[in-house]
C-alpha cells in the first residue's frame, strides 16, 4: 500500500525506495565499470587508478590510459546523454499527445535523418576524411529538420484536431522520406548502402571528445526547459480542454515541446544513428516503477543508464567485432514490450 | 426569499417572442450589498449558421450558486464554455467583477476562474495528489519549483473533500464520487473567486449528489453549475437560469424558475409542482405515459401536454419558434 501524507517522503512505498536507492548506486558506479568492458580488458582497480590520476591533473601514460581516456570515456558520455535524450523526449511526447506509443521517431524525425544521411553518403561516397566526419551528421540534422518542420506546419492550429493531425502527418513525412532514401539508395553503389545500414543501426563508435560538445549542449539545454515546463506539460495530460481553464496554452505549448523533442532526437540521430525503442520503452518502465509520478528526470537519467549498458553489451557480445546498438534496443524492447502484454492479460 | 431588498430586473423574453407572465420578472439576491460576480449581456455564439446561443443575460451576485437547467442541446455547456474562455462569443459581453473577461490573459483568467469538466482523458496516470496539484498551475510562473506552502495547500485541500487517505492512490483507482471530489479539490487549489461545474452530478448516486452540491455551497465563492436533475438544483441552488433552444427562458430563485408551466413549456413533461417539507423551494412531481404521443406525433407536440395551464398566446408563440 502506497503510504498516503505528502509531507513524508512524498510517499514512497518500501520497495519504490529501494529501486531508488539502487538506481542511484548504480548511477555512481556505471562510470567506473562501463569502461572496464571492452576487448581489452581492464580491471575496475586500474579504470579508477587511471580516472584519479586524470582528474587530479597528471598524465597517466600507457596503452591502457589512452583506451580509457581517448576512446571509451568519450563513447560513454555520447551513450548516456543518447540515453537521457531520447527517453526524456520520449515521456515528454507521450504526455503532450496523451499517446502511449508517442515516440520521437514518430514525428518523421528518423526518416528525414535517413534521406539527409543517405544524400550525405552517396553524393560525398568516394571523399573520406573531415568532410564525410562532418558532412554525415549535418546532413542527417538538416534532414531531420526538414521532416518535423514538414509536420508542424501540417498539423494545423485548430486544439480538436491537433494531436491526430500531427500523428498522421508524422507517418505520413516518414513515408514519403523512407521512399525518397530507398529510391537514392537503389541508384547508388553497394558501398554506399552498406554504410547507411550501418549508420542507420545505431553506433557508438565514432564517439570522440572533439564531437561531443554539441550533441551534450543542445541536449541538456533542450532538456532544461522540458524540465522546467513539467508543471505545465503535466496539465495536458489532464485534456485539453481542461489544461485551458488552467491557463495554458495548449496548441503553443504541444508545438513547443515538439519542437525541443525533435532538436533533441535530430542532434542524437545525426550523430550516433538511429536508436529506436528507448524513447518509447523508458518511459513506460519507470511509469511501471513509479506509477502516477511522471518523474521527467529519472526517466532521463535511467535512460541514459540503460544505454551504457546497452553499448556495454553491444561491445562485449562477440568478441571479434561490435553490434549496432540499434539492434539491441530493438530486440529488448520488442521483448519488453511482449513482456507487458502479458501481465497485461494476466490481468 | 419573502422580502427580497433588491429588485433586479433580469429576464424579459419580449425579445424572444415569448409573452412574459408573472414568474418571469425575476428578483434575484436577497443579500443587501450583493455586487454581481458575474454579468453576461446580450451574449450569442453561433456554430456556423447555427444559432446556439441567442442573446444570453445573466447576473449572478457574489457567493451565490447559480444552476443552469434546460434540455438536453439548450446550451448549456457551451454557455459555460463561453464562461470560461473556451469558446468565443460571436456577440455579446461577459464581466467577472466588473471587468470584462476577454481582456485578462491566459493565466490571470485562471486564477479567477476554475472549471470542473465532466470527462478525463483516456490514458490518465496521475495519483490524486498530482492531479490536485495541478490547481496550482496558474499561479506558478513556468519554472517555479512546487514551495513547502503549496504541499500544504494541497493536503489541505484534499481534507476539505475529504480525500486526504487516497494521496497517494492514482487517480484511475478511485471512485466516482471521490474522482469527482478529487477534481473540486484540484479547483479549490486554484483559489478561484467564480467556480464553474459541467454537470458535477452526473453518473452519482443521490447521496453523492446531495453531498457534492453542499460541499460546494460550502466553500463560499460564487458558483455556476449546469445540473439536469430540477429537485437537486431546486433544494441546493440560490439561483436558476432555465435555458431553451439557445435562450434564457428565466433567471431567479427556483420558486421563481420552476413552475408547473415554466416545465411544460421547456422541457415537455407534465408535473405537479408544490413547496418540499423541509426547505420549502419547489418539489417536482412528473407524470407518466409519453411513449403512444412520442410514437404518434411529431417533435412539436410534446409541448401541448399541459392543456388547461398554460396561457393560449404563449403557447403559439413558443410553436412559431420551432
Amino acid at each position: 500500500m502506497v503510504s498516503a501524507s505528502l509531507s513524508q517522503g512524498r510517499g514512497y512505498s518500501p520497495l519504490q525506495q529501494l529501486a531508488l536507492a539502487c538506481l542511484g548506486l548504480l548511477t555512481l558506479a556505471t562510470p567506473v565499470l562501463a569502461v572496464s568492458f571492452g576487448a581489452a580488458q581492464i580491471g575496475v582497480a586500474e579504470v579508477l587508478e587511471v580516472l584519479l590520476a586524470k582528474l587530479s591533473g597528471a598524465d597517466p601514460g600507457g596503452v591502457t590510459a589512452r583506451i580509457l581516456i581517448e576512446l571509451r570515456l568519450p563513447r560513454i558520455l555520447l551513450a548516456f546523454i543518447a540515453g537521457f535524450g531520447l527517453a526524456l523526449a520520449g515521456a515528454v511526447l507521450q504526455t503532450v499527445t496523451r499517446n502511449p506509443l508517442a515516440d520521437p521517431y514518430l514525428f518523421g524525425i528518423s526518416s528525414g535523418a535517413s534521406l539527409g544521411a543517405v544524400v550525405v553518403i552517396t553524393l560525398l561516397g568516394g571523399v573520406g576524411g573531415v568532410l564525410a566526419s562532418v558532412g554525415l551528421p549535418l546532413g542527417a540534422f538538416i534532414g531531420a529538420s526538414l521532416a518535423v518542420l514538414m509536420v508542424l506546419a501540417l498539423c494545423g492550429r485548430d486544439l480538436n484536431t491537433q494531436i491526430e493531425r500531427m500523428l498522421l502527418s508524422g507517418v505520413a513525412i516518414s513515408f514519403l522520406f523512407g521512399a525518397l532514401a530507398s529510391l537514392m539508395l537503389y541508384f547508388s553503389g553497394p558501398q554506399s548502402a552498406a554504410s547507411v545500414l550501418f549508420w542507420s543501426l545505431g553506433s557508438f563508435a565514432k564517439a570522440s571528445w572533439q564531437m561531443l560538445w554539441l550533441p551534450w549542449l543542445l541536449v541538456l539545454v533542450a532538456s532544461a526547459i522540458l524540465l522546467l515546463l513539467k508543471r505545465q506539460i503535466l496539465a495536458i495530460q489532464a485534456g485539453d480542454e481542461t489544461a485551458h481553464t488552467l491557463g495554458i496554452r495548449v496548441q503553443r505549448l504541444r508545438l513547443v515541446s515538439l519542437l525541443l523533442c525533435s532538436l533533441i532526437t535530430a542532434v542524437l540521430v545525426a550523430n550516433c544513428g538511429g536508436i529506436g525503442f528507448v524513447g518509447l520503452m523508458v518511459p513506460h518502465m519507470v511509469r511501471l516503477l513509479l506509477p502516477g509520478r511522471f518523474a521527467l528526470l529519472l526517466t532521463a537519467l535511467v535512460g541514459g543508464l540503460f544505454m551504457i549498458w546497452v553499448d556495454v553489451l553491444a561491445r562485449c557480445l562477440l568478441s571479434y567485432q561490435e553490434l549496432p546498438v540499434g539492434i539491441i534496443t530493438a530486440v529488448i524492447g520488442s521483448l519488453f514490450f511482449l513482456f507487458i502484454l502479458g501481465g497485461k492479460r494476466s490481468n | 426569499m419573502s422580502a427580497p431588498n433588491q429588485q433586479v430586473q433580469t429576464e424579459s423574453l419580449q425579445a424572444h417572442g415569448v409573452s412574459e407572465g408573472a414568474n418571469l420578472d425575476v428578483a434575484v439576491g436577497d443579500g443587501a450589498c450583493a455586487r454581481p460576480a458575474l454579468s453576461v449581456r446580450e451574449l450569442s455564439w453561433r456554430c456556423g449558421e447555427r444559432a446556439i446561443l441567442s442573446e444570453v443575460k445573466l447576473d449572478l451576485p457574489e457567493g451565490k450558486m447559480l444552476g443552469i437547467i434546460g434540455p438536453n442541446g439548450a446550451g448549456k455547456s457551451s454557455l459555460l464554455r463561453c464562461l470560461y474562455r473556451f469558446l468565443t462569443p460571436s456577440s455579446g459581453e461577459i464581466q467577472l467583477f466588473g471587468q470584462p473577461i476577454a481582456s485578462l490573459s491566459a493565466r490571470a483568467f485562471a486564477r479567477e476562474v476554475a472549471v470542473v469538466l465532466q470527462d478525463t482523458p483516456q490514458h490518465f496516470d496521475m495519483t490524486t495528489a498530482q492531479l490536485v496539484a495541478l490547481g496550482l498551475t496558474p499561479h506558478k510562473a513556468a519554472f517555479s519549483m512546487t514551495t513547502k506552502a503549496d504541499r500544504l495547500a494541497v493536503s489541505q485541500a484534499l481534507e476539505t473533500v475529504g480525500l486526504k487517505d487516497r494521496a497517494g492512490q492514482t487517480y484511475a483507482s478511485l471512485s466516482g464520487g471521490e474522482k469527482q471530489r478529487a477534481l473540486i479539490a484540484r479547483a479549490i487549489v486554484q483559489q478561484p473567486k467564480l467556480l464553474i461545474l459541467d454537470e458535477p452530478t452526473n453518473h452519482l448516486d443521490i447521496r453523492y449528489q446531495i453531498q457534492i452540491l453542499e460541499l460546494l455551497k460550502a466553500l463560499g465563492v460564487t458558483v455556476v453549475i449546469s445540473i439536469h436533475d430540477l429537485n437537486l438544483a431546486s433544494a441546493l441552488c440560490d439561483q436558476l437560469l432555465l435555458l431553451d433552444q439557445g435562450k434564457a427562458v428565466a433567471q431567479g430563485s427556483p420558486k421563481q424558475v420552476l413552475s408547473e408551466v415554466q416545465i411544460a413549456r421547456v422541457f415537455g413533461v407534465c408535473c405537479q409542482v408544490s413547496p418540499h417539507p423541509q426547505h420549502g423551494n419547489p418539489q417536482i412531481n412528473y407524470f407518466y405515459g409519453y411513449h403512444n404521443h412520442l410514437q404518434n406525433s411529431g417533435k412539436n407536440d410534446r409541448h401541448s401536454e399541459p392543456q388547461g395551464e398554460q396561457p393560449l398566446e404563449a403557447k403559439e408563440a413558443n410553436h412559431g419558434e420551432r
